[in-house]
């Protein structure tokens, strides 16, 4: 029944069937309504489909901001920083230590039966790797000599026991008092100047030492031996164990959000880092980061939570000031408002701040970490500090789900601190899944480093550069843009003008063709007066102008002289195969005997035209396509009915060559085609520069879906009903 | 065209015939060129974005009669599509900027809906919004409430709908972009999908 009522409305039954369909409404009340029910239905999915493009629309005012512009010269980035500085961490040979040194050394070493290894240390500081693989980080200053701060070279004693059998080997154990411990690594370390003097920790610089292990169990604690008389060590002073990331070069860290590489990939996008970047900084939005650190940065201080907004709009009548202090409030009201807000502070009510929490939560003011942002630490400069860390790196990903660029901040100014720190500090912030990170207890990379503070500094100019380089691009591009339409929009101005001109021209040249023809024909009778029919009398120019502008023939009779005159109009047609995969198709007729010509649009590849039979005619006909041009002419004929016409792919001089050549030998006095031929040119430019535009517009909306895990990206047309 | 001509009534206008043609003609390509220029660049969407725009006064303007944050986009993006299917009726004549005609329907959807809700007393109403709430407004009401009915069905049927009905795509076009077989198999889906919207909407009725 569906299938019948639905045929019947879109009027595809027969005559007969439709007829009895009727007759059968017309009986039936229930059918009648199923009708009109289906009728509905057929309404509502219209307007659903117009509510889509409402919601086209409301996302273009929401993000145009972001994605209005819609390409940008992807290539030619330079980044912003060269070569960093160098910095001489590098391994030490263990092996330059003194060898009777080492032989002296070893009857002091801290735990008997263990072999000890030995690293020389330069004043300046170093970083060394032990054979099991546990990283040592003397920095300067780290030895007291006699209570003072000893300065020079240092001889590093390193013993470890970190497997098991070394452990028993030594005869360790591994009690401490009488509980027994379980252990991750066992090592000796003291220190001692060249000469062999031994020297004391300086408690306020330290020795750090980073010990692999292969799971990171909660909990574990350093404890120091403590010798008996009978020399068997038991463990006391229990400590928590911090640990010192490890710098790695800013090249081999990935700090994109997840998705984006994968994506990139995905569609087989270029590969280099340059170009990655530089899409990526393409979406830097400073507005949208105002809009954030104004709304989730200063207030309320944190996110605001799915459960407060729920209740802010419940019947529940708890006070917002519960919530948030009546200045932070304020302060929301304002953003919310905007810069028309009165600032009427009298008026701090629920319903205003209903709509300050209302928009934060629900604008679709993209909120994400900023490009630039990220950009200006990866690279090189940055090198050796907290940010160059695989543990970093994990903080990034966290960083970006929070799509809070405040986050990235805590991390990038305060480069002295240890990440854990921080990571806590996010913590307070509202963003609990960074406890994970603040538990791994890490600490500062070498917050004795002078360069830090440079650095901020360098952070903060090297964002605004980049923001400054990606507004740059942006507008170069929308200028591009828009002067590309503005000439699309003035070569189809004058085409339309042109066109209205032509037509007028071709009809009066025609209509004074087939006067002067007439009058050949039947003598020299201007300005005389036809009997026609029933004695009503008319001027033969009507007839002659009727018979041109509907192209008909027509025998016109002089009712004085009994001379007939003939305008004879013959059939011309012709159709094109494969009219479909045409931008544009145009079959130009050119005639002979007059000046201008004819352009013919044609019905899906199907051209009739009928033509003056006392006139010859040639036929050019082009098709646009977005590779290029297909062609075809005919010469010299007055009728006829060509059949299935095939265009062959032309170059576009030869195009534009033959068609002058058809327009020119014609006759002297042919109007120009040349502007005709530059707007067709620009027709097919505009179609690739659309599709470009468009192709672009649609990557850049899957990009930005891979970037910002925030964002919320319906696709078109399916979002088209209501969520 | 057929070669019976059309007879001039009046013989004295004969010498001056060509003159005529010739101005009506002219002005006839006028218009047509006036014509091409406005109806440029989908004009219906440039005018959404432009109403679009002005959403943030339409926001203050809910906002002062009441109208909740949550509910207020709904509204006034439900004016919008009342106001573009109302351009499309040919005997519309719309006597009032775009604008005040939005906010005006605005203002009536939101106190319809509060009427609804039996959060206003709205007695002085009915006599307000002669010039919107007419038979017509009755059915767009009406067609929002099947609407809801259709979005209940599968994604791929209501998008099968929208691209026919709302979009006049072609049945084997359609079928191309929504994977289907051909055109058949479209249609065959298309059937199924009616039917399924008829469903929803008789246990509704129930």
């Amino acid at each position: 029944m569906t299938r019948l009522i639905d045929q019947y409305l879109s009027g595809e039954l027969s005559s007969d069937d439709r007829r009895i369909f009727e007759e059968r409404m017309e009986s039936s009340e229930q059918l009648r309504q199923e009708v009109e029910t289906q009728r509905t239905i057929q309404e509502a999915a219209k307007r659903a489909a117009q509510r889509g493009e409402i919601k086209k629309v409301r996302k273009g005012y929401h993000l145009k901001r972001l994605l209005k512009w819609s390409s940008i010269g992807l290539s030619g980035i330079a980044l912003l920083f060269t070569a960093g500085y160098v910095v001489s961490n590098s391994m030490n040979d263990p092996s330059s230590v003194d060898e009777s040194l080492m032989n002296e050394l070893n009857d002091l070493a801290q735990i008997n039966d263990l072999p000890a290894q030995y690293f020389a240390i330069p004043e300046e500081g170093a970083l060394v790797m032990s054979e099991e693989g546990v990283l040592i980080s003397v920095p300067e200053g780290a030895f007291l000599l006699n209570g003072k701060v000893y300065k020079g070279a240092t001889v590093v004693q390193f013993q470890e026991a970190m497997k098991a059998s070394s452990i028993v080997k030594a005869g360790l154990s591994t009690m401490s008092g009488d509980r027994l411990l379980e252990t991750q690594g066992m090592f000796g370390v003291a220190g001692f100047t060249e000469e062999g003097q031994a020297l004391e920790f300086n408690p306020k610089v330290g020795v750090y030492i980073q010990v692999p292990v292969d799971e990171y169990k909660d909990g574990m604690q350093l404890f120091s031996g403590v010798k008996d008389a009978q020399g068997s060590i038991d463990w006391q002073n229990p400590v928590p164990l911090a640990k010192i990331p490890v710098p790695v070069d800013m090249s081999e860290l990935d700090f994109y959000p997840q998705a984006y590489e994968p994506y990139l990939n995905s569609v087989q996008w270029k590969k280099d880092k340059k170009s990655r970047d530089s899409l990526y900084l393409s979406f830097d939005c400073p507005d949208c980061e105002s809009a954030s650190v104004n709304a989730v940065g200063i207030v309320p201080h944190r996110r605001i939570t799915a459960e407060e907004s729920i209740y802010l709009y419940g019947s529940d009548a708890r006070a917002i000031d519960e919530l948030m202090t009546v200045e932070e409030a304020l302060q929301l009201s304002e953003w919310a408002e905007g810069p028309n807000w009165e600032g009427d502070f009298s008026a701090y009510s629920r319903d205003t701040l209903d709509w300050g929490i209302f928009d934060i939560c629900n604008s679709d003011l993209p909120m994400y970490v900023q490009p630039s942002n990220v950009l200006a630490f990866w690279n090189k400069k940055f090198n050796k500090t907290n940010l160059s860390t695989r543990e970093f790196e994990q903080r990034m990903r966290a960083i970006h789900g929070t799509c809070n660029n405040e986050v990235l901040k805590k991390y990038t100014s305060q480069l002295r601190k240890s990440l854990s720190d921080i990571d806590r500090q996010v913590v307070a912030m509202g963003y609990p899944e960074f406890e994970r990170f603040a538990a791994e207890n890490l600490a500062p990379l070498n917050p004795q480093n002078a360069h830090i503070d440079h650095l901020e500094k360098f952070y903060r100019t090297g964002i605004e550069k980049l923001q400054y380089r990606a507004e740059k691009w942006r507008e170069k591009e929308q200028n591009r843009q828009h002067n590309w339409d503005k000439e699309t929009n003035n070569q189809r101005d004058k085409e339309r003008t042109r066109t209205a001109q032509r037509e007028t021209d071709v009809l009066m040249e025609e209509f004074d063709f087939n006067m002067k023809d007439v009058k050949r024909q039947i003598g020299n009778s201007v300005g005389f007066t036809l009997t026609h029919g029933g004695g009503t009398i008319v001027n033969i120019d009507k007839y002659v102008w009727d018979a041109t502008v509907s192209r008909t023939s027509t025998t016109i009779t002089d009712p004085f002289t009994g001379k007939t005159a003939e305008i004879v109009y013959k059939d011309f047609s012709f159709e094109v195969e494969n009219a479909d995969k045409y931008i544009k198709l145009f079959a130009y007729v050119f005639p002979h005997e007059l000046n201008s010509y004819h352009r013919l649009d044609g019905k899906k590849g199907k051209f009739s035209f009928p033509l003056n039979n006392a006139i010859l005619y040639d036929v050019a006909v082009v098709g646009v396509k977005e590779n290029g041009y297909d062609y075809f002419q005919k010469q010299s004929f007055r009728q006829g009915d060509l059949g299935t016409v095939r265009l062959e792919h032309i170059s576009e001089a030869k195009m534009e060559a033959s068609i002058e050549q058809l327009n020119k030998k014609r006759n002297s006095k042919a109007i120009h085609i040349s502007d005709e031929i530059q707007w067709l040119t620009r027709e097919r430019a505009d179609y690739k520069e659309q599709k470009m535009r468009k192709e672009m517009a649609e990557f850049r909306s899957n990009v930005a879906g891979s970037l910002f895990p925030c964002m919320r990206t319906e696709t078109l047309h399916k979002g088209g009903q209501r969520q | 065209m057929s070669t019976a001509q059309k007879l001039n009534p009046d013989p004295k206008k004969e010498t001056s015939l060509n003159l005529v043609y010739l101005s009506s003609l002219c002005t006839s390509v006028q218009k047509a060129l006036m014509l091409t220029q406005n109806t440029d660049l989908e004009s219906p969407t440039r005018l959404l974005r432009q109403l679009y725009a002005k959403w943030p006064d339409v926001r203050r303007y809910l906002k002062t009669l009441g109208c909740a944050a949550q509910d207020a986009e709904d509204i006034f993006q439900e004016a919008l599509l009342v106001f573009v299917r109302k351009l499309e009726d040919p005997n519309f004549e719309l006597t009032v900027e775009p604008f005040f005609y939005v906010k005006n329907t605005c203002k009536f959807l939101w106190y319809n809906q509060a009427r609804k809700e039996a959060k206003y007393r709205t007695v002085e109403l009915e006599e307000q919004f002669e010039e919107v709430n007419d038979d017509w407004m009755q059915k767009e009401m009406k067609l929002k409430s099947i609407e809801g009915a259709l979005s209940k069905i599968g994604k791929q049927c209501q998008e099968l709908l929208q691209r026919f009905y709302g979009l006049g795509e072609s049945m084997s076009d359609i079928a191309q972009k929504l994977g289907l077989r051909n055109d058949k198999v479209a249609k065959a889906q298309k059937y199924r999908c009616i039917t399924k919207v008829k469903e929803i909407l008789q246990e509704e009725i129930r």
